[in-house]
């Protein structure tokens, strides 16, 4: 332990309230203390419920009223802390925490919570500089800056606290924080900055992402509180007779009950919003004892059913809920002592958030259960295992120079105090994701701001911002107030709400489900079988029946790639797997099935890349395994398939899953004369990618996002469905008169580059492809489908690898269309 | 004939319509052949420089193409005249007028008729200033009811021909292949053409049994339509 240098009498009003409490301050919790009083900045590497909140609270604490000693009591004064956090839910626990010990204390110090639930009024008096403690969320950081004289507001301040940074690091949202934060320190030169972050891969950078580039003073804290996890991987009776392929996992229902029944209260997550409605109908079906006492939590389901199953759980009224990542994040629910995942959790970091929702009391464990929903999901669970003892977690990479952000961030000054192009400039610059703009981008962005764009015409009639006493504003009201409702980066997809024709909202689901429905229809949403009875514009309104149905919405996207670090893993494990003497009972598990697997074709090792060669009366298949990820996976089948099929004409359609891929073809495939002929080469890796998939068509899907944050599409006003007819236009069309007019766009750019990225995971393919190169081939003829190959084989969702253009694939696509 | 208008009618897809030989054209437009009347529907003029007005940075003067593709219409088919069934203008009369004005000279010879749309928010008067004639609606050879919104009457025996949806089908193929192409609309008494516009949205149109359906498969001069089903 460190001493503690000198001790103040403020330093003992703290100590003293803890002690109060029946507490000491943790080490961490000093030490923060005492680099804070020297003037660090820093990031605090703590666990929830660690008392991480105390430590950034109390440090700014002293400060103040070490001030207070040596100077006079000024009257008013300002806001001097503000504490950004991801989640609404969050900031009414901090709030009420912060409240509680500035009365214990005697601070007289306002404090309350900004985000975009406070009502005017509310945020009239929080414009008034009548609070000294802010708890806000990014968006409304930016909703600050947008307001008019920003700057006198943050002039005070002594601190930022940025919470849970690790959540906002590797997002638009994190890229925000950053901006935001610029704009404060020029203002406001002696403001610190703390981050406070779960542990990550990149604990390291994600200080100077937080602080911008640069040396000074700041420093890591960690706060070496070792949480106890028990990890324990549900077993199938007999794994011969365990699926080879699946993802529901219902097949294990039988062995999670007695878990659920034998704890206080579980959590039980899965992957999407429609596995968790179809184990909330299974459970209810095959055990009726469960109803009332276990409930159903998803990002779909209206956010007033949720609070309830919130505060429910916080009462210990339930005894299960069955959730997705809607609860990954969050106040703590004490009584929730027991977590169970259904099937595999995509990547270590989840798993060990998920865990940690259990075991809040003091010295509790944080208890797990890990069900595979498919045979070889088993050997994920060794590698979690491992993953979690060696610490081997998860990087967050944070978002690199995004445009569109950037673009509305500009757009934001001038709506309030207005823009100064040179100055803004230098201070963007100095965050991290800005710090290489180039003048030339930055210069771009300037026009599109102010002239709209590369313009050809002269009687332009372009305006958004006027030039007013050397900076542009944006001083049409009606503007201004559109500005302000699109800040944020979030962008929902088109979704119908669900409403009882009795009146009351059960939450959301995707128009296209909806569309593809005839009033009568019935279906499962939220935990209840639905009739639908009419469509009127984005409702629809349903009525409960007692007629059961299959159909479950499905939600876009969350289906996440099986992370680096798991992957890595799992090629390890699976290594591992044939040697006699596996001491993990998963891998002793699975035995029969790896056997199989060596039987019928091969098990690689590290440092082997097996692929299987199989015929059937679909045609040539051909299997390879780089254990890389879904995404990685799409982008290897057709950078793969294109390459083949420049040695002889040739048509491929493909399927994938986390750990492999496949190339299905009518004729013969010359593969091991394409290896000859570098397929597995990175040399013209971009070119060769961009040419293999549909480019445009994926582009177009990011681009939409894109278009919303820079304010080419109008979202309209909260609630309502269409504003300003006139000014109605898709992304697509957008993205498709761009591509034609102005196709040196950056924003198009962006979403070529955001496709790759993100997409396409493209640093992924590229790892996987130099990893490739120091592998030895193993080509395997097989007979039948061996225990790898299975689960691909069977997947529906297959991609054609094509360079054709839109009119050809159509011409030669089976036309049909769905008829009313 | 030239070759570009062969390549035109051929690119195009032939029908009979109340009786009377008519082209669907790949360029978003039907063509009757024996009267030699070009109908179009919805170019929405001025809605880029609207849109930038509003502050919304759209590529500005893409019209000035689909003025061109309608003058080369004009070249090769040398129609007697030109419907367009609304929606010339996307606000009122807007800035691109003058566009427009500019290019209505280069073909002061051909009758242009405007079926006024619930865009074209602009008096009757203005149809000498911008040398088009301008009608609510329009009965032609008591064969075809010319009008901006189709609506959901029509008179005995002829067809309702019209514009304002801006139809298009989704189309799927084998392996998730999805494709949104702007369509003609044919059903019993009623033919929808898709919007001639290039910067004017598309709306999908669940067809019922016994339509027909003509989609547009775009692609310059190498565009076809194609019936689907």
């Amino acid at each position: 332990m460190k001493e503690i240098s000198e001790v103040t009498s403020t330093d003992r009003k703290i100590e003293d309230w803890f002690t109060s409490k029946g507490w000491t301050p943790f080490e961490f919790q000093r030490e923060v203390w005492q680099l804070y009083a020297k003037g660090y900045d820093g990031i605090l590497n703590a666990p929830t419920g660690s008392g991480k909140t105390y430590a950034m609270w109390y440090a700014v604490i002293a400060e103040h009223l070490n001030a207070d000693t040596k100077k006079k009591k000024r009257k008013n004064e300002g806001l001097k802390l503000l504490w950004i956090t991801p989640l609404k839910a969050l900031s009414k626990d901090i709030e009420r925490a912060l409240k509680e010990s500035a009365s214990d204390l005697g601070i007289q110090w306002k404090i309350s919570t900004r985000t975009g639930d406070t009502s005017a009024s509310v945020k009239a008096k929080q414009k008034k500089n009548e609070y000294q403690v802010l708890i806000t969320t990014p968006e409304s950081l930016h909703l600050m800056i947008a307001g008019k004289q920003h700057e006198k507001f943050f002039e005070e301040l002594l601190c930022v606290v940025v919470d849970e940074w690790h959540e906002l690091m590797g997002s638009k949202r994190g890229v925000q924080v950053e901006l935001g934060l610029s704009r404060i320190k020029a203002v406001n030169k002696k403001v610190r900055v703390w981050g406070v972050s779960a542990t990550i891969g990149n604990l390291k950078d994600s200080l100077t992402v937080l602080l911008g580039p640069g040396k000074g003073k700041r420093k890591i804290v960690k706060a070496e509180i070792e949480k106890k996890i028990s990890i324990t991987s549900l077993l199938p009776d007999e794994v011969e007779r365990f699926p080879w392929a699946g993802h529901l996992g219902i097949k294990m229902l039988h062995k999670v009950v007695p878990i659920i029944k034998q704890s206080g209260s579980t959590l039980i997550f899965t992957n999407t919003r429609s596995q968790s409605e179809i184990w909330y109908q299974k459970i209810l079906e095959h055990y009726p004892e469960f109803a009332g006492t276990i409930a159903l939590h998803h990002g779909s389901i209206d956010r007033k059913i949720r609070d309830w199953v919130e505060s429910n759980l916080h009462k210990g009224k339930l005894k299960a809920v069955v959730c997705t990542s809607s609860l990954d994040l969050g106040v703590d629910f004490y009584p929730v002592d027991t977590v169970i995942q259904i099937g595999s959790p995509k990547g270590v970091s989840r798993f060990l958030q998920r865990a940690g929702r259990s075991g809040h009391r003091p010295d509790a464990m944080s208890r797990i259960y890990f069900v595979p929903t498919h045979s070889l999901e088993l050997i994920e669970g060794a590698a979690l295992k491992q993953a979690i003892e060696t610490n081997y977690l998860e990087e967050r990479q944070p978002v690199i120079k995004p445009i569109d952000v950037l673009i509305q961030y500009a757009f934001t000054l001038a709506a309030g105090d207005g823009l100064d192009p040179q100055k803004t400039f230098e201070e963007v610059k100095k965050t991290f994701s800005y710090s290489d703009l180039r003048e030339d981008e930055w210069n771009w962005i300037m026009r599109f701001v102010i002239s709209g764009g590369d313009t050809l015409k002269n009687y332009d009639e372009y305006s958004k911002v006027e030039l007013v006493d050397g900076r542009y504003r944006i001083t049409d009201r009606r503007k201004s107030l559109f500005h302000k409702l699109s800040i944020g980066t979030i962008v929902s997809e088109m979704s119908m709400l669900v409403k009882y024709m009795s009146g009351g909202t059960l939450g959301s689901v995707e128009e296209d489900f909806i569309a593809a429905m005839r009033p009568g229809d019935v279906f499962t949403f939220a935990g209840k079988n639905l009739e639908l009875a009419d469509i009127r514009e984005i409702t629809a309104y349903v009525r409960k029946t007692k007629r059961k149905s299959s159909r479950v919405p499905s939600w876009l996207g969350g289906r996440m790639p099986l992370s680096s670090q798991l992957s890595e893993l799992l090629r390890v494990k699976l290594g591992e797997s044939v040697k006699d003497n596996v001491k993990e009972i998963e891998l002793k598990t699975i035995r029969p099935i790896v056997k199989l697997q060596s039987e019928r074709s091969h098990v690689p090792g590290k440092n082997e890349l097996l692929i299987e060669s199989f015929e059937s009366e679909e045609g040539h298949h051909l299997f390879f395994y780089p254990f890389e990820g879904r995404l990685a996976h799409e982008g290897l089948a057709a950078l793969c398939g294109y390459r083949i099929a420049k040695l002889k004409p040739l048509t491929f359609s493909f399927a994938m899953n986390d750990y492999g891929f496949e190339l299905l073809c009518d004729s013969d495939i010359p593969l091991r004369q394409a290896i000859t002929n570098g397929l597995f080469s990175s040399e013209l890796l971009e070119h060769d990618i961009m040419q293999s998939i549909n480019s445009s068509e994926l582009a177009k899907r990011r681009f939409r996002q894109i278009a919303r944050i820079s304010g080419l599409i109008f979202q309209g006003y909260p609630g309502k469905y269409k504003t300003n007819k006139n000014l109605q236009a898709s992304s697509e069309l957008l993205f498709e008169v761009f591509s034609k007019y102005e196709p040196e766009n950056l924003l198009l750019k962006q979403a070529y580059d955001e496709m790759l990225q993100y997409q396409l995971e493209y640093f992924r393919i590229r790892a996987a492809l130099d990893r490739i190169a120091k592998q030895k081939v193993v080509i395997k003829d097989l007979e039948r489908p061996s225990p790898f190959s299975f689960p691909i084989l069977v997947d529906r969702m297959r991609e054609k690898i094509t360079t054709e253009k839109l009119e050809d694939r159509v011409r030669k696509m089976q036309l049909r269309y769905e008829q009313g | 004939m030239s070759r570009d208008s062969m390549r035109i009618s051929e690119n195009a897809c032939t029908i009979v319509l109340n009786g009377e030989q008519a082209l669907m054209l790949s360029q978003k437009a039907v063509f009757l052949m024996s009267d030699k009347v070009l109908l179009l529907s919805d170019l929405h003029i001025g809605k880029s420089s609207h849109f930038r007005r509003e502050g919304v940075a759209v590529p500005s003067s893409m019209h000035a193409s689909d003025l061109l593709k309608l003058g080369y219409l004009i070249k090769q088919l040398n129609p007697k005249r030109v419907f367009i069934l609304g929606d010339l203008f996307h606000v009122g009369l807007n800035y691109d007028v003058d566009l427009f004005k500019g290019w209505r000279d280069a073909f002061k010879d051909t009758d242009i008729i405007l079926i006024k749309g619930n865009h074209d928010r602009f008096e009757a008067s203005k149809s000498c200033e911008l040398g088009i004639e301008i009608l609510d609606d329009y009965i032609l050879n008591d064969k075809f009811h010319l009008r901006h919104i189709p609506g959901n009457f029509h008179y005995d025996g002829l067809l309702t021909i019209s514009g304002h949806i801006h139809p298009a089908v989704r189309v799927f193929g084998k392996g998730r292949q999805t494709a949104t192409l702007s369509c003609f609309h044919l059903s019993e008494h009623k033919l929808v053409l898709p919007a001639f516009g290039e910067f004017t949205g598309r709306h999908i149109i669940s067809p019922y049994p016994g339509d027909r359906i003509f989609a547009v498969i775009e692609g310059g001069s190498s565009g076809k339509v194609v019936e689907i089903r």
